[in-house]
């Protein structure tokens, strides 16, 4: 549900049922047997984060957000791992940063190269892409996109 | 622009909305449009923001709707300017 209602723009809704998410796992809720491809947890903090953003809450964000990194490193995710430092990216975008954008990307290319997952790859080109408009790596971001 | 916004109406994920019509305002400034349809643009990206709550998304058009307002005060007859496409950070 927090994804949906931060896609469609709900961000406050989003966040109290992002809250409410973690708040279940936090309390020891017997895991599902059926494996998600995203550790819930993980996905939840992400988008507790992105939401916080647009709420203003910008350093609470950052926390949030490096917490869902450290959540699916302890995991040992690797899916739910890219999805954050893909997320992590965005809020760089949101945010202007070039050096955060490059921090992401970068990670995010490293952890698809040696697990071979093809979203990180995708995603990561996208990052670039949208670094390319940061004014002080526009150069450098679109030759690396063309590089591909 | 529009082929972003035909996105948005297909997939209603709305949550960039009100910076592509931020983004709009921008590029119609540049192009000189009429100043009735760059104001539209703007108040929409202010509006959309607002029913949002995304506070970063208002503050971020209401800067720029801001600055296109002060070039219009001083440069009544000026058309087709360039706005910063980003909003310096705090």
């Amino acid at each position: 549900m927090a994804s949906t209602l931060y896609f469609i723009g709900d961000f406050r809704y989003a966040r109290q049922h992002a809250l409410r998410a973690v708040e279940i796992w936090r309390s020891g809720v017997p895991q599902s047997a059926v494996e998600e491809v995203i550790a819930p947890a993980v996905g939840s903090l992400c988008f507790d984060a992105l939401s916080q953003w647009h709420l203003a809450q910008i350093a609470s964000c950052k926390e949030t957000m490096a917490e869902a990194i450290s959540l699916a490193k302890e995991l040992n995710h690797m899916h739910a791992l890219a999805v954050a430092l893909c997320f992590a990216g965005f809020l760089g975008q949101f945010e202007r940063n070039p050096a955060d954008v490059e921090r992401w990307t970068s990670d995010l290319i490293e952890l698809s190269n040696a697990s071979t997952l093809h979203f990180g790859c995708t995603q990561a080109r996208l990052s670039a892409a949208g670094r390319a408009a940061l004014p002080a790596t526009r150069l450098k971001a679109s030759r690396g996109l063309r590089k591909g | 622009m529009r082929a972003g916004e035909r996105v948005v109406e297909r997939s209603e994920e709305r949550w960039w909305s009100a910076e592509l019509r931020r983004l709009s305002g921008v590029f119609l400034t540049a192009l000189g449009t009429e100043e009735a349809q760059i104001d539209a643009a703007f108040c929409e990206a202010i509006r959309i923001a607002r029913e949002q709550d995304s506070l970063s998304l208002e503050k971020r058009a209401e800067e720029t709707y801001a600055e296109y307002r002060r070039h219009k005060a001083s440069r009544p007859e000026g058309r087709g300017f360039r706005l910063a496409f980003w909003v310096p950070s705090d």
